[in-house]
């Protein structure tokens, strides 16, 4: 029996056929991929001068530091991010089904 | 810049420089000396002309005096871009002031001064001389030729023994050198000569640009005289300039030999890659971890070999030296870092791996989910619990630590095994051929989905190396930040993996549908230990919720139910509530609770918030009703926060002053809850400056005062005077119990009880003690409380408790924070200071499991004798760390002669520790 978001998240990794172990640790895996992508993404918008603000902030992994300062000096950054993943998990399910 | 060159040419270990090339490399500019790089500068440099000169003193049959640049311009390339790379670099290095920035330059200057290097630079030499030799002698008498000794081919040295008096140097000119000697060849070794002469030349130049103008034509050649071998040689000589010739080459390419183990040989690095993956395949196998699960701890080790597999087709595909440097560099590194960090964290994965494995079969066949995110703790006594200590155990036998796989073995039956040739050129094949073998040894799966599998986690490990190339030219901060996210996200629990994944991929799927933005950023917190992230108030709810609901089946919440929860709560708190949320509701059966309770609105009906009988809250004098709720076992005060955000919810705003702390929660947008709530932590001190909780004192309870202020009490100070800043507690206000059970006032009450009985006198005071009583475990006997500190910087030390007695029963008793102690079994505690400490019986075996389970992690345990403070036994702690296997493993720290240190000092307290750890 697999609850229904792990198998949403399975059927939009191309995964869904999967056993629901495997799909969870696939699930798992994507995490680093997205996360990474996500921060890249952001990275790519930050002025170069604020890049290591950013990533201090983002070691330190205060969420609220992270969100303000991000807030600050990019307004849009949570689209920025979300779209980063969004095509993180495209990129992941065309390349099962290639 | 005379005086300069002068000296930079003594500190390369030369003796005038007549022997600083030109036409190879330009000397860089005048510098400042840098003893720490000054070592390996010089180093490369004497090797650089060693090489040169080496070069210079040979000729061929058809070359009068070799040439590096022209004769050997492919060998010698790589010597020349490996001397300006150090020249470049040192001179970057004395440019720089970020400590980083020199930190990584002078990594870069160490691997182009490595010897392995310069042997193989030397070696290709070597060849390239042979090469030349091998051209045929003209003019070589048939006698001679009859008469020499068939040897190899080999490059003629100008420079040959027996020694005779050496002729007097030619002057050092191209213009003379040019024209061929006839005359004997020099008696002095052809890497001395050129220091001799240049000892003897160094009088007669009086500018530097004379004597650097004259290294090219001051070679042994001069010292020829004009004889040109091969012309008038006979057979004799032939035999001794070759005999010659050999021990020359011979002598060269034995330079540096003790680092031949380490010489950059492509084969060599992917066959010690394919035995390390082996050598953690066999582990993995003989602990029985999942064959899926070899995969995904395997992917740093897959990461890795892209790399290196990206770096050799990178100097395949070049001919240009420098390039072809820079690949085996990067090669290099990858070897290196798949050698040290790479294998360990891998192996940090097995250990995880199984005591997940063993904690989630446990939690299975007992029907019980697992305890919490960071530690899964299995019942006592059930088969988790038995196994746990299993792993580390067989994780320090030295057969993992060896490099060869033991004959037998796992690994040797792996290797043993034929491999299929896959169709890429990388070891995935090999390395997913191999699992699927495993798996279907197991489970018996269709290969196919193996194959899926398998393909679906190489594309993990190959974007995350793609990424990481990415960032490149991003800065070194963002370089290191996102390089930084595979390795702290590798360290990570599955679950806690599951728990990123699973909100990141949520969201993504979210994203279409919901407004708002995906606040990726929590995820950090969860990757730094940061404190309770994620919705942590909804994720606590929703953990009871999800309990509840466990009698629907072996749902992937049941053996999840905080990773599940969590995502729920990071979905609610992200603001993506829409699709997510909804699969939560629908699929766990708290579609009720979720849609009365925060932030849906409605009716707070948490099924598992249970009111106390009469506890109909009473009306402040404002008209808004008090509400309160008390501290529970692993409850802080972000916790505290929001069960009283549940309790207000559905209350008009106004009741309270604006910006009040009560007015802020209610009116705070869903996502942006969790702000406002870490604000007014902030604000009331609950919140250490560097992230950290402060600790919540037994008996606390918090409560909003009627100006709509949160208050902070604490009923076991019901005499002491309340803080000047808040307003006391309301006398009457019910105390609301927030859960079934003992409420910590209950176990508090108790507590004191047992802590007064206690206090009566039972005992000797420690000064009568003598070391035989020491010896008996973990008895406190200082009167001081104490709880080592880690010798690591850690978070901020949190102020200790106040003075408690130290005294506490030999069977399990709860301490004052509640926190279950069994002295009758080795356990792993939370100091007040946040430090592991073992305890109980075998607490030196606890330590040394945990510590082989938490590498660089020191954990405390009383040392089994006391030290003697002026004739006084007294107790200390010691350390317990394994610093990896590869960093010596497992280290007891020893009190120097002099004593413990003042923070080893004290009995470990188990009154103290704030919570179990395993």
């Amino acid at each position: 029996m697999q609850d229904e978001l792990t198998k949403t998240i399975g059927a939009e990794l191309g995964v869904g056929d999967l056993p629901p172990e495997e799909q969870e640790k696939l699930i798992a895996g994507f995490g680093e991929v997205a996360l990474k992508a996500a921060t890249i993404a952001v990275l790519e918008k930050l002025p170069e001068d604020k890049r290591e603000e950013f990533a201090t902030l983002a070691e330190a992994g205060d969420p609220t530091a992270i969100s303000s300062f991000l807030d600050r000096e990019m307004p849009d950054h949570e689209a920025v991010a979300s779209a980063a993943v969004v095509e993180e998990l495209k990129r992941f399910k065309d390349s099962q089904s290639a | 810049m005379q005086a300069a060159l002068q000296r930079a040419a003594e500190k390369a270990g030369m003796v005038s420089v007549a022997e600083i090339p030109t036409a190879e490399a330009p000397l860089a500019p005048e510098l400042p000396p840098d003893a720490e790089i000054d070592v390996e500068v010089a180093a490369v440099k004497r090797a650089y002309l060693d090489l040169a000169a080496d070069i210079r003193g040979y000729r061929t049959a058809s070359i009068e005096r070799l040439d590096p640049q022209r004769d050997l311009p492919t060998e010698w390339g790589a010597a020349y871009a490996t001397f300006n790379n150090v020249q470049t670099f040192a001179q970057d290095y004395r440019k720089e002031k970020d400590p980083t920035k020199k930190a990584q330059i002078l990594k870069k200057i160490e691997f182009n001064a490595d010897q392995a290097l310069w042997q193989r630079i030397y070696e290709k030499v070597t060849k390239g001389l042979e090469r030349l030799q091998a051209e045929p002698i003209p003019n070589v008498p048939a006698e001679a030729s009859a008469n020499a000794e068939p040897l190899a081919p080999e490059v003629q040295p100008v420079a040959v023994e027996p020694a005779e008096a050496p002729p007097p140097a030619a002057p050092a000119t191209l213009e003379v050198a040019a024209p061929a000697p006839k005359v004997a060849p020099p008696a002095a070794p052809a890497k001395k000569a050129p220091a001799t002469r240049a000892k003897h030349e160094k009088k007669k130049h009086t500018s530097a640009k004379e004597k650097i103008a004259s290294i090219a034509a001051s070679t042994p050649a001069e010292q020829v005289d004009g004889r040109v071998y091969g012309l008038s040689m006979t057979a004799d000589e032939v035999k001794r300039y070759r005999a010659a010739l050999a021990k020359a080459v011979r002598k060269a390419s034995a330079k540096p030999a003790e680092s031949a183990k380490e010489a950059f040989d492509p084969e060599a690095l992917l066959k010690e890659i394919n035995n390390r993956y082996d050598e953690l395949a066999g582990e993995m196998k003989a602990e029985h971890i999942e064959p899926a699960e070899v995969l995904f701890a395997m992917r740093p080790v897959s990461a890795i070999e892209a790399r290196l597999q990206a770096a050799l087709d990178a100097r395949e595909a070049t001919n240009d030296l420098a390039a072809k440097v820079k690949a085996e560099r990067e090669a290099r590194a990858a070897y290196d870092e798949l050698m040290g960090p790479v294998t360990e964290v891998v192996r940090e994965a097995i250990a995880r791996a199984r005591v997940s494995h063993d904690a989630l079969e446990a939690s299975e066949a007992e029907g019980a989910p697992t305890e919490t995110l960071e530690s899964p703790t299995p019942p006592e006594g059930s088969k988790a619990a038995k196994t746990l200590a299993k792993p580390v155990e067989a994780l320090a036998t030295d057969t993992l630590e060896s490099s060869p796989v033991p004959p037998g073995s796992a690994a040797a039956e792996i290797l043993a095994r034929p491999i299929e040739a896959g169709p890429s050129r990388g070891r995935m094949s090999r390395i997913g051929a191999r699992v699927s073998a495993m798996q279907n040894e197991r489970t018996g799966q269709m290969p196919h989905i193996n194959e899926r599998i398998e393909k679906a986690q190489q594309a993990l490990a190959a974007r995350s190396a793609e990424l990481d190339k990415k960032v490149e030219g991003f800065g070194p901060a963002a370089e290191r930040l996102v390089r930084s996210i595979g390795e702290r996200y590798n360290k990570l629990s599955l679950k806690q993996k599951l728990l990123i994944g699973g909100v990141l991929a949520a969201g993504a799927v979210g994203a279409s549908i919901a407004t708002g933005g995906a606040s990726i950023w929590w995820t950090f917190g969860i990757l730094s230990g940061y404190r309770a992230v994620a919705g942590a108030g909804t994720f606590v709810a929703l953990e009871g919720a999800f309990q509840r609901g466990k009698e629907k089946g072996d749902h992937w919440w049941n053996r999840y139910p905080k990773a599940y929860a969590a995502t729920a709560a990071a979905l609610v708190a992200s603001g993506l509530v829409g699709r997510g949320i909804g699969f939560v509701a629908d699929s766990t059966g708290v579609s009720g609770w979720l849609k009365a309770h925060w932030p849906f609105g409605g009716t707070p009906a948490h099924p598992g918030f249970v009111k106390a009988p009469g506890a109909a809250l009473p009306a402040s004098p404002s008209g808004s009703p008090t509400v309160s709720v008390e501290v529970k076992p692993g409850y802080g005060y972000e916790s505290m926060i929001r069960q009283l955000t549940g309790q207000i919810h559905g209350q008009d705003p106004s009741l309270y002053p604006e910006n009040s702390d009560a007015h802020r929660l209610l009116t705070a947008k869903p996502e942006r809850l969790n702000n406002i709530i870490l604000q007014i932590e902030k604000e009331h001190g609950f919140v250490k400056p560097d992230g950290t909780s402060a600790v919540v004192g037994q008996g606390s309870r918090m409560s909003f005062d009627a100006q709509g202020r949160l208050v902070p009490a604490n009923t076991l100070e019901a005499h002491a005077a309340p803080p000047a800043t808040h307003t006391p507690v309301t006398p009457h206000a019910p105390v609301v119990p927030v859960e079934h059970g003992h409420t910590t006032a209950d176990l508090n009450k108790q507590e004191l009880e047992r802590i007064k009985a206690s206090l009566r006198p039972s005992g000797p005071p420690a000064s009568q003690l003598n070391a035989q009583e020491f010896s008996r475990p973990h008895a406190p006997l200082a009167p001081e409380p104490m709880a080592p500190r880690p010798t690591v910087p850690g978070p901020e030390r949190v102020p200790p408790p106040p003075p408690m007695p130290t005294a506490y029963p030999p069977t399990p008793f709860v301490n004052h924070f509640n926190v279950p102690i069994d002295p009758t079994q080795g356990g792993i505690y939370q100091g007040p200071n946040n430090a592991p400490i073992a305890f109980g019986n075998n607490a030196m075996a606890a330590a040394e499991a945990y510590a082989r389970a938490h590498h660089r992690v020191p954990v405390w345990v009383q040392a089994p004798q006391p030290y003697m403070d002026h004739g006084v036994p007294r107790p200390y702690a010691i350390p317990v760390e394994h610093r990896g296997f590869f960093r010596g493993g497992m280290h007891h720290g020893m009190p120097p002669p002099g004593g413990p240190p003042p923070e080893w000092r004290g009995p470990v307290n188990p009154q103290t520790f704030t919570k179990r750890l395993h």
